[in-house]
C-alpha cells in the first residue's frame, strides 16, 4: 500500500515516540510556544472532569507542556460547566463569546469562538467525550507539532489500525462514516486526503494560523472541511497524523450517522463548488428524510440541516484587534 | 494538612484513575534481562514504573515481581518504615475498565479494593515532595500483586514479607476503606473449598452432587459455635451443576471460619474435617478440602505506640476511629514481630460492583492521615513490641 518515501510513512506517528514529556516541554520553551487545550461540550458532565484532572495533572501540574484549559460549552443542561470549573478549567459560554455576533449552536461554532478565547500560538482540540482518557491524547498530538518543523497541523487516529513497519495492512480502522462516507469522497475528489485514516475524529492540534484563517461550518462537517482548507492552502506536508491507540467513547445509532453523512455531503460539496473541482446545475435539497416504522407503517421523518459556515476569524476585527501579530495576514 | 492535599486533587485523581484503569489480573511481561517471560501483574508494571517517574530514589522489584519503591531517609542507621497495598482489585469486570469523575466523587471497577489504596501509596513521593516532609528514616513504598491470583489470596503476602530482606520498624498497610479504621489485632481465619465430586471408583447412579453439598451445609450449620472466643462460620460461595434437567456433578462450597482464638478454630477445624470425612463415605463421593487462607489471631495491642500513633492522628482529623480484627495482610507482619497496623483512605460504598465509588473529600483527609501516621512513626521510637 505504501513505499518507504510516502507521506503516509513520513507524517504518521505513534504517540509512544512522543512519550518523554518533558523532551516536549524543553522543546516548546526553546521555541517560546504556548500551547491551548479546548474542550468543546455539550451536556458532557459524565466525562469532562475526568479529562479536565488527568490532563491538568500530567500535562501542567507534572509537566508544564500545556498553559490553558479552555472548555467551551454550547448550552449544556447538566452540570458541565460546574464541574469543568471545579476542576480549574475556564469555562465559556459559547454565546458569550463574540456576542455582538449573532450566535450559532453547534461544535463548530465553539472550535471557531475559541480561538478568540484562547491564548496559544498551538491549539489543541479535544473531543470532551471520551471515557478513557490519557494524557497522550494531548502529548501525541503535540508532538510532532513540536519536534518536526514542517509540521502545523496534526489529526488523531485510533486502535492502530494498519501497520507501518510490515508488509500486512490490517484493515483501516475508520468508523461508518468515514468508511462509507468520508473516504470515498476523499479518493473521488481529494485523494491524498484519504490518507488520513480517521479524516472525522475530533482530537486534532494546530498551529493557530492553520485555524484562524479557514473557515469554520457549524455543525457536522467542520473536520471534514477543515482537512480540505488546511490541505488547499498548506499542502499534504504540513499536516501529520499520530496514532492514539484506543479511544473509547459512546456509538451513535445508524440514525444519527445517516444525518451526520447528509451533514458532512452538503458540506462537501459546498467546498467542492467553491474551489472549482466541481459545478452544479442546481441547488442542493437541505431536508434529509429518514423513516420510521410506527404501528407497522413507515412515516418519513425530516431533519432540515442547514450548512452555516463561519467565516475565517481572522476576517473578524475584534479578533485582529486581540491578535495584532495576525492581523496583517491574509 | 488536607487543603494543601486537596490542592493536589488532581494529581491524586489522576493516580487513581490511571492506576485503576490498568487491568490487576496477572499478564506475561518479557523480563528486561531476557531471560524469559514471566507471568506478571500488569499492574505491578504500572505502579514500578510510575513510582519511578514521580521519584522515588530507588525502584526495584523483589523475586516475585512485587514493585517496591525506596525514598531514602536522612538516617541511614534508621530502620526503614514500609508503607504498602495491596494491588489487586477483588472486583474484575468482563471487558475494559472505565473510571468516572465527578465533583464529588470517582466512580469505577474495583475502585474501593485496592485501587485507591495503591494510588494513595503511589502519590506518596509527589506528596511528600510537595508537602515538603522528609524523614529521617527510609520509607519503603510496594505495591503486592498477585494476591487474589487462583483464590491463594494472601500467600503471596507471606512472601512479600518473608522476600523484604530488611526489618520495618513499623508497617502500614494502606486500603481503600473505610477512612477511620485502625486493624492493629488479627482473627484466626480459615477460608477453603469443599469441591464435591463423582467419585470414578463407584459404579452405578452416583448422587446429586448438589444435594451432597447440601448436607455438608446443614451439618456444618448444626456445629456448635462457642460466643466466647468469637467464633464465626459462613458459606459465601456456592457453585454447582451444569443443567436444569441433569444431577449435578460437581458442587463447591466456599466456607470462612473465623476465630478470635487460634485453639478454637483449630478444634473446629478438625470438626469441619470429621463433617467431611463422614460425607465422603457414607455417600460414596469425593470430598476434598482445600484451604486457600489460613491465618492466626495476633494483635500488636492497643497501647502499642504504633496503634496509639494510629489513634491520635485520626483524633487529629476529628474522625471516631474504627476498631476491628483484620482478617487480611496484617498477620503476616505481626506474627513476625512486626508492628503494622491496616488503615483506610477513603469512604465509599459498593466495593464490589461496578459501580465503586470513593468519595473525594474523605481521600484527601485520609492521605493526609497516612502522611500524619508516617511522620510520627519516623519520629517515635515504634519498634518496641509489647
Amino acid at each position: 500500500m505504501h513505499e518507504n518515501d510516502t507521506w503516509l510513512s513520513r507524517r504518521t506517528y505513534h504517540h509512544s515516540e512522543f512519550a518523554d514529556i518533558e523532551a516536549l516541554v524543553r522543546r516548546k520553551e526553546e521555541r517560546g510556544l504556548k500551547v491551548s487545550l479546548c474542550f468543546p461540550t455539550l451536556n458532557e458532565e459524565a466525562t469532562i472532569a475526568k479529562e479536565i484532572v488527568l490532563i491538568k495533572g500530567e500535562l501542567q501540574m507534572r509537566h508544564k507542556l500545556v498553559d490553558e484549559i479552555v472548555v467551551i460549552d454550547s448550552g449544556s443542561t447538566d452540570r458541565t460547566r460546574e464541574v469543568a470549573t471545579e476542576f480549574g478549567a475556564r469555562v465559556y459560554l459559547a454565546t458569550d463569546i463574540l456576542p455582538e455576533i449573532a450566535p450559532y449552536r453547534g461544535k463548530g461554532e465553539n472550535l471557531w469562538k475559541a480561538l478568540y478565547v484562547l491564548e496559544g500560538d498551538i491549539i489543541v482540540y479535544v473531543d470532551a467525550d471520551i471515557k478513557n482518557i490519557h494524557p497522550r491524547f494531548v502529548y501525541g498530538l503535540l508532538g510532532p507539532l513540536l519536534k518536526e518543523d514542517g509540521v502545523r497541523f496534526v489529526k488523531a487516529f485510533y486502535d492502530r489500525p494498519i501497520s507501518l513497519d510490515q508488509k500486512t495492512v490490517k484493515p483501516s480502522g475508520g468508523g461508518r462514516v468515514t468508511e462509507l462516507v468520508t473516504r470515498p469522497l476523499f479518493s473521488s475528489f481529494y485523494p491524498e486526503l484519504a490518507q488520513f485514516i480517521q479524516p472525522l475524529s475530533g482530537e486534532y492540534a494546530g498551529f493557530r494560523e492553520c485555524f484562524d484563517s479557514i473557515p469554520f461550518p457549524i455543525g457536522y462537517g467542520v473536520e471534514t472541511s477543515m482537512l480540505m482548507d488546511i490541505y488547499e492552502r498548506s499542502g499534504m506536508e504540513a499536516m501529520a497524523q499520530v496514532d492514539l491507540d484506543k479511544r473509547v467513547h459512546r456509538n451513535q445509532t445508524t440514525v444519527a450517522l445517516g444525518r451526520m453523512s447528509f451533514g458532512i455531503i452538503q458540506t462537501f460539496i459546498a467546498k467542492l463548488r467553491s474551489s472549482g473541482r466541481a459545478t452544479m446545475a442546481g441547488e442542493l435539497h437541505k431536508t434529509m428524510i429518514q423513516f420510521e416504522l410506527e404501528d407497522g407503517e413507515y412515516r418519513p421523518r425530516e431533519s432540515r440541516i442547514d450548512i452555516v459556515e463561519r467565516p475565517p476569524i481572522i476576517q473578524i476585527e475584534a479578533y485582529r484587534k486581540k491578535f495584532p501579530a495576525r492581523g496583517d495576514c491574509p | 494538612m488536607v487543603q494543601p492535599l486537596k490542592d493536589m486533587k488532581e494529581l491524586l485523581i489522576g493516580n487513581v484513575v490511571l492506576l485503576g484503569e490498568v487491568p490487576s489480573y496477572a499478564g506475561t511481561w518479557q523480563s528486561d534481562d531476557e531471560m524469559g517471560s514471566i507471568d506478571y501483574s500488569v499492574r505491578a508494571r504500572f505502579f514500578a514504573d510510575r513510582l519511578t517517574e514521580l521519584g522515588v530514589d530507588e525502584c526495584t522489584t523483589d523475586p516475585i515481581g512485587n514493585p517496591i519503591g525506596i525514598i531514602k531517609g536522612r538516617d541511614p542507621d534508621k530502620p526503614p518504615i514500609l508503607v504498602c497495598a495491596e494491588l489487586d482489585s477483588l472486583y474484575n469486570p468482563a471487558g475494559d475498565i472505565h473510571y468516572a469523575v465527578s465533583g464529588e466523587s470517582i466512580v469505577g471497577p474495583g475502585l474501593m479494593d485496592n485501587a485507591i489504596g495503591a494510588a494513595a501509596v503511589l502519590s506518596l513521593p509527589d506528596v511528600l515532595r510537595r508537602l515538603g516532609v522528609s524523614f529521617e528514616s527510609t520509607v519503603i513504598l510496594a505495591g503486592i500483586a498477585n494476591t487474589m491470583r487462583d483464590s491463594r489470596n494472601l500467600v503471596l503476602v507471606d512472601a512479600f514479607v518473608e522476600y523484604l530482606g530488611v526489618r520495618p520498624a513499623a508497617a502500614i498497610v494502606v486500603k481503600g476503606g473505610e477512612l477511620g479504621r485502625v486493624n492493629y489485632f488479627t482473627e484466626a481465619v480459615i477460608r477453603a473449598d469443599i469441591v464435591c465430586d463423582r467419585n470414578p471408583e463407584v459404579h452405578g447412579i452416583q448422587p446429586n452432587m448438589i444435594v451432597v453439598a447440601n448436607e455438608i451445609i446443614d451439618r456444618l450449620l448444626a456445629l456448635e459455635i462457642p460466643q466466647k472466643p468469637e467464633t464465626t462460620v459462613n458459606v459465601g460461595i456456592i457453585r454447582g451443576g451444569y443443567k436444569y434437567g441433569a444431577p449435578a456433578t460437581t458442587a463447591r462450597i466456599g466456607l470462612e471460619v473465623r476465630s478470635t482464638s487460634n485453639d478454637t478454630l483449630a478444634k473446629l477445624l478438625a470438626k469441619i474435617r470429621e463433617i467431611l470425612e463422614l460425607v465422603r463415605y457414607e455417600r460414596r463421593v469425593n470430598v476434598d478440602f482445600d484451604i486457600t487462607v489460613e491465618l492466626g489471631a495476633e494483635s500488636l495491642g492497643w497501647s502499642h505506640p504504633l496503634t496509639q500513633a494510629a489513634i491520635s492522628v485520626l483524633s487529629a482529623l476529628d474522625i471516631e476511629p474504627g476498631v476491628y480484627p483484620s482478617v487480611s495482610e496484617l498477620f503476616y507482619f505481626l506474627k513476625r514481630g512486626i508492628p503494622a497496623v491496616t488503615i483506610g483512605v477513603a469512604n465509599g460504598s459498593d466495593y464490589h460492583q461496578d459501580v465503586a465509588s470513593a468519595n473525594l473529600a474523605s481521600l484527601y483527609t485520609g492521605l493526609a492521615q497516612l502522611v500524619g501516621l508516617m511522620m510520627m512513626v519516623d519520629g517515635e521510637a515504634i519498634d518496641a513490641r509489647e
